[in-house]
């Protein structure tokens, strides 16, 4: 039997308690970012050393900082955007993550740009096997640890949610690769950032399943 | 809000009353007087409370609130279970069928955003969501497959996010 709507509102102002505010999704997403970053790059080390000379490598082209650059920005704007779209508002997911759509485009396109012109002399330097399994598997708890992040807020799109945090999560190892693994930007896209969508996708998958709606 | 979200109770009880009737006015002004819409104002309760420590003093509380009912009406409609209430109250019962019988469209007055879809659309959701009808008997009242029934109700479901989502806000 369904209560009275007077009925409802006492029960509910009963159970009323203060809440803390939760404004700070950026600090969030930050503890969220460091976390993670401190996580993965553990995690690579662990799994073997960086490449030879990736400093001067920075240092020396501009073009592969920028890349890198890019690659940061990718993770900052997507982690922040998946945590902000579990804050209700009206505007739609399109429009809340364009910018870190855009960037993820751009971050693709600055590889698909060096198969022609390589920002690096391509080498096989610092190889690494399985790099791609290494990105998906490094990217998987810092994934679990966003979606459970989220799971406290109140996600409205909860594909969407899964599917960012998926891709923020995937940003993480497969930027590290820039510096841990050979530069080839075939190898790059196919090894280091397809894992990024794959992560995505299981993120829009798990999305529903671990996500609730308020 | 803000007060309410410190643990002021007197503050949160006039917000949520306030909310209640709010609510209960933007769904009646979109949707007529449908059978679900004390269950709409309910969850639409329910969600805010479930979501308060989302709501950021910082910005305006109307759009925070509105898309939580946006969001909450439309997953209600997709699962409304009107049917199963109204089979167990056959005086209820009655008056959801006759609520539609004959001319759907007639229990769409006052509908102004049922009434901005597609006809066939808003007859779909009128029988299924409204009246109580199950997919398959709203798909003989109307003489259409069970599949095109189907597809029209989630037709119509998509068009009715996407009018509310254009709305936006109500002031």
């Amino acid at each position: 039997m369904r209560p009275s709507r007077s009925q409802l509102i006492e029960a509910l102002v009963a159970e009323l308690d203060s809440v803390r505010r939760p404004g700070r999704t950026a600090l969030t997403a930050s503890a969220w970012l460091l976390g993670s970053w401190a996580f993965v790059l553990a995690i690579t080390l662990a799994a073997g050393p960086l490449r030879p000379g990736f400093a001067s490598q920075l240092l020396e082209s501009p073009r592969f900082l920028a890349e890198s650059l890019l690659g940061v920005a990718v993770g900052v704007v997507l982690a922040s955007a998946a945590l902000r779209l579990a804050i209700p508002a009206p505007a739609t997911p399109w429009q809340r993550n364009g910018l870190g759509l855009f960037l993820l485009t751009a971050w693709i396109g600055a590889y698909l740009y060096g198969l022609w012109d390589p920002a690096l002399e391509p080498s096989m330097l610092g190889k690494r096997e399985g790099c791609w399994l290494q990105t998906l598997l490094f990217g998987a708890p810092p994934l679990a640890a966003g979606l459970w992040l989220v799971r406290r807020l109140a996600p409205l799109h909860r594909i969407w949610n899964g599917a960012l945090l998926g891709a923020a999560a995937g940003a993480l190892p497969g930027l590290l690769m820039q510096i841990a693994c050979m530069y080839v930007p075939g190898h790059i896209l196919v090894a280091h950032v397809a894992p990024l969508f794959g992560l995505a996708a299981l993120g829009a998958l798990l999305g529903p399943l671990a996500l609730r709606r308020p | 809000m803000a007060r309410a979200n410190e643990g002021d109770a007197k503050a949160y009880q006039s917000l949520m009353t306030e909310i209640a009737t709010s609510v209960e006015a933007y769904l009646c002004a979109r949707f007529g007087a449908m059978e679900i819409l004390e269950d709409c104002v309910q969850e639409c309760l329910l969600t805010v409370h479930r979501a308060r420590h989302t709501y950021d003093p910082r910005r305006a509380f109307r759009p925070w609130l509105f898309t939580l009912v946006r969001h909450r009406t439309i997953d209600l409609l997709r699962r409304s279970d009107v049917r199963t209430r109204t089979s167990a109250d056959p005086e209820r019962a009655g008056e959801a069928a006759d609520w539609s019988v004959g001319d759907p469209g007639a229990g769409l007055e006052g509908a102004r955003l049922l009434a901005r879809l597609d006809p066939s659309q808003a007859e779909a959701l009128s029988l299924t969501k409204f009246a109580g009808y199950s997919i398959a008997e709203a798909a003989t009242r109307t003489g259409v497959s069970p599949s095109a029934m189907k597809t029209r109700v989630h037709r119509g479901l998509r068009a009715v996010r996407k009018l509310l989502e254009k709305e936006g806000t109500p002031t």
